[in-house]
């Protein structure tokens, strides 16, 4: 394994962050369409805590998590799971076409610049896959770089329940 | 690029991870999980591309949304870009960036630059947007580091790359007989390579406003076809792309009947007296200087202009890793350009070769990037005119450039990655002008997360050519004295202010360029035996453009986007240079309301007045109407709306409604393009305004 390699192994390992532990969880406030028109979706919705992921068609590990999404959600049926695309309207029909989305997803758009939110969200760079997961206040919790799966969502789930 | 930002947000995340808690997952293997740098492709108005250079990004989306069929109709109607038409009889257009003149706007296909004056001339009406990932825009000299010409900036298109079957029919039809058909397919053949098809045919009649029985607008029937065939094999990337176009137009006499209008060369088919400030004879009109009434005689031809273009196009690149430091890029491109013209019994035959090559490395280091390449471009131009009186003129306007060039780019980033910097130099060897050095420098300033500034200082040239870039048309010459020692350079600086949230994006941007050694062409000089010939000769003081515009998009509800911007500009040039109009100032105006099954796209573009007086040189050659009245010195302020309609019949089935120039704005109806000198000589540029009114349209379009 080269050196840059293994730089990014333990980058990986580190991309999976908790932000919490006693200091003050950051809120990124935002509202996005969703894929309809019909409302907003933003962190604060719902009840429980929520997953964000941002995917692009051209992305191969957003296809990978897109073609897991069911078992995604039985893994963390009590989590909202918000699928937000990066993709143009038609690529964005075109991939979806292809996947089994539970009806319990929720499909938002992309926002007028994705970068800006991106980088709110601590992802300056634009990598996907990239998953963000916020605490029932719109809190976020945990922010996750590369595909996200049952047990990283579990995983996250875990973390991000709120402390008694 | 995209190892650039992995290393960075890689580089961020573990300081992230160093100053809070990591997240130890149980299960997690220390595999590399692989990330990419996002598309970023659906982009609305205002906001820029994740690149140290300004770049706005029109995606298929919007390309889609406006029902643009080429890149004129795709680019036209955005703040700092504009598409301009320079003849009245062949709808010659540019695209034009920070309305400097269209031949310093270079267009690229996937990074390679194949469009020469000649092709360019009429070229951009033919080159499809289907098929198109996206376009990306970059004002400013020095945009592109691979093509320095780009005086006024770089467009560039990106092709899209199937990730499995696809296929978008569009078919539809307008007013003034127009048809449109576009087929577009495209799959992944294996798990290494993946193949598009594309194919258009458009045709319209052209359109005579005000009854003179010479059209405004150009009818035309084109036919574009492309292949594009990608491959990927893990560390190694390659994309080919195959193109044809064949174009025909024509303009003046009406109808298509091409053969007899060009044999037409006596009688008056026209009328002169129709239109504002017509003649007071429909067979002629006199002239201002009052040597007499000029009779028109030279039937259906004198007053035409057909054009029958043929191009050909291939260019490739092949990208790839000598190590996961050490990238290398290979680009090869070639086109060949035929055009058969008749301009007012003048005939006009030129055949033009690009070809284009370039390797080139790039070196990691850290988060610093090392790039260095060498060029080769080479162009050429072989015409033969035919004047009406059967002279044959070979080589008028021949011209061969080769250029090899080298270049290197530096990149880093410095304070904690919130500056970053980039950095060129080429160094090019004209065979005409010599060595040519063309330096640049970027910066780009994250404020925020949301907030940045980019601020970029550059120089370009470009070796003049004299085919039609400097006078639309080389008429009745029989030669063309060159006065050109030095190429045309480009000092260029551009500031852009970005913001960016889920809701709102703004760019606001100032932008200066002073072009040296502007090359001018003067048609209306003589041998001393009084043959008409042509000066082609440079301006003695620069030319100055500056400009300020801001775009403003803004998600109002979760179904409807709006947008805003204006464009204010600045000029500074001597008569001759600056040849065709430009407005002071615009103002657009666009919303996009897509709920349910519907979409409705509607804009409004408010063009301010034009300086008519300075850009076409009255003070010099005084332009009259017919009846012998002046032009007007300025024009007036008009509005133009578009808007389309689509229901969603099914996912994949649309149905769509759509009228351009909604309102019926035409310039035709208050100023004849037709204009005559004191002696009562005519020509077609009097232009300003839109010259085709309102144009319905419909059409179905799937897309599985």
């Amino acid at each position: 394994m080269s050196t840059v390699s293994r730089f990014l192994a333990r980058c990986a390992l580190g991309a999976l962050i908790a932000v919490g532990g006693g200091a003050a969880a950051p809120r990124v406030d935002f509202r996005l369409a969703r894929a309809d028109g019909s409302g907003w979706i933003t962190p604060q919705d719902g009840q429980g805590s929520s997953v964000f992921l941002f995917w692009d068609s051209a992305c191969p590990g957003c296809l990978l998590e897109l073609a897991d999404l069911q078992a995604l959600q039985q893994t963390v049926p009590a989590m909202r799971i918000v699928l937000v695309s990066l993709s143009t309207r038609e690529d964005t029909r075109r991939v979806l076409a292809q996947y089994t989305i539970p009806d319990s997803t929720l499909l938002a758009r992309s926002p007028m610049n994705p970068r800006g939110l991106l980088a709110q969200l601590g992802n300056g760079a634009g990598a996907l896959p990239f998953a963000v997961v916020f605490s029932p206040d719109g809190s976020v919790c945990v922010r996750h770089f590369g595909q996200t799966t049952r047990t990283v969502l579990r995983s996250a789930e875990a973390a991000c329940r709120p402390r008694v | 690029m995209s190892c650039k930002y992995i290393l960075l947000q890689a580089a961020s995340v573990c300081a992230l991870s160093l100053s809070a808690p990591a997240f130890a997952v149980d299960g997690i293997a220390a595999d590399i999980e692989t990330v990419t740098v996002s598309a970023q492709r659906n982009f609305r108005a205002g906001a820029l591309k994740d690149d140290i250079i300004k770049t706005e990004v029109l995606s298929a989306d919007q390309i889609e949304r406006v029902g643009a069929l080429n890149i004129n109709q795709a680019l036209d109607n955005n703040p700092g870009i504009s598409v301009q038409v320079e003849c009245s009889i062949c709808n010659v257009r540019n695209v034009t960036l920070n309305n400097l003149p269209g031949r310093f706007t270079t267009l690229t296909i996937d990074g390679v630059p194949l469009f020469s004056s000649l092709s360019s001339a009429y070229g951009l009406d033919s080159v499809n947007v289907r098929g198109v990932q996206n376009i990306e825009v970059a004002r400013g000299a020095g945009a592109s580091l691979i093509a320095p010409e780009a005086l006024a900036g770089l467009v560039n298109i990106v092709t899209r790359k199937p990730a499995g079957p696809e296929m978008e029919l569009d078919a539809g039809a307008g007013e003034y007989n127009m048809y449109n058909g576009t087929v577009y397919l495209g799959d992944a053949l294996d798990t290494h390579w993946a193949a598009s098809l594309t194919a258009s045919y458009n045709k319209q009649h052209g359109a005579d406003r005000d009854g003179n029985r010479v059209s405004e607008f150009t009818g035309f029937t084109r036919y574009m076809g492309g292949v594009a065939l990608f491959g990927d094999f893990g560390d190694t990337s390659m994309k080919l792309r195959l193109d044809y176009v064949d174009e025909k137009r024509g303009g003046g006499a009406m109808g298509s009947d091409y053969a007899a209008i060009r044999a037409s060369d006596s009688g008056n088919p026209f009328d002169w007296s129709q239109g504002p400030h017509g003649s007071s004879s429909p067979a002629g009109w006199y002239a201002p200087d009052g040597s007499g009434f000029i009779a028109y005689d030279s039937g259906r031809g004198g007053m035409s202009e057909i054009i029958f273009t043929k191009r050909a196009s291939a260019l490739g690149t092949v990208e790839g890793k000598f190590s996961d430091a050490l990238e290398w890029r290979i680009a090869y491109g070639y086109a060949r350009n035929n055009q058969h013209s008749f301009y007012e019994l003048t005939r006009y035959n030129a055949n033009g070769d690009q070809v284009y090559s370039e390797a080139s490395v790039k070196y990691h280091s850290g988060k610093a990037t090392f790039t260095a390449g060498i060029n080769y471009r080479y162009e050429d131009l072989a015409s033969i005119s035919t004047t009406p009186d059967g002279t044959q003129i070979h080589g008028l306007d021949n011209y061969v450039y080769r250029t090899p060039g080298a270049f290197i780019e530096f990149y880093d980033t410095f304070f904690a990655d919130r500056l970053e910097l980039n950095g060129s130099v080429r160094y090019d060897r004209n065979s005409t002008f010599g060595t040519i050095v063309s330096p640049r420098v970027n910066f780009l300033w994250h404020h925020t997360a949301s907030l940045s500034s980019r601020l970029s200082v550059g120089r370009g040239y470009r070796a003049p050519t004299s085919f039609f870039e400097q006078d639309h048309g080389i008429l009745d010459t029989t030669k063309i004295i060159r006065e050109i020692n030095d190429p045309e350079t480009s000092d260029n600086l551009s500031y852009a202010l970005n913001y960016s949230d889920d809701r709102l994006s703004v760019t606001a941007s100032y932008n200066f360029n002073q072009i040296k050694h502007f090359a001018l062409l003067d048609s209306s000089a003589t041998d001393g035996d009084g043959n008409a010939i042509t000066l082609f000769t440079q301006a003695d003081h620069p030319v100055t453009v500056q400009g300020l515009d801001i775009s403003t998009t803004y998600q109002l509800l979760p179904s409807l986007s709006v947008t805003a911007g204006a464009e204010r500009f600045f000029y500074a040039f001597e008569p001759g240079t600056l040849a065709f109009s430009r407005p002071d100032w615009k103002l657009y105006f666009s919303g996009d309301w897509d709920i349910g099954g519907f979409d409705v796209f509607g804009r409004v573009t408010v063009t301010g007045p034009q300086d008519l007086k300075r850009f076409y040189d009255y003070a010099n050659n005084p332009r009259y109407n017919f009846d012998g009245s002046m032009k007007m010195d300025e024009s007036p302020i008009f509005a133009t709306a578009d808007v389309k309609v689509s229901y969603a019949l099914t996912d994949e089935v649309s149905l769509y409604i759509g009228a351009n120039n909604l309102f019926d704005y035409n310039q035709a109806d208050k100023e004849d393009p037709l204009w005559i000198d004191h002696a009562g000589a005519l020509d077609v540029t009097q232009i300003w305004g839109p010259l085709l009114g309102r144009q319905v349209y419909g059409g179905i379009r799937i897309s599985l």
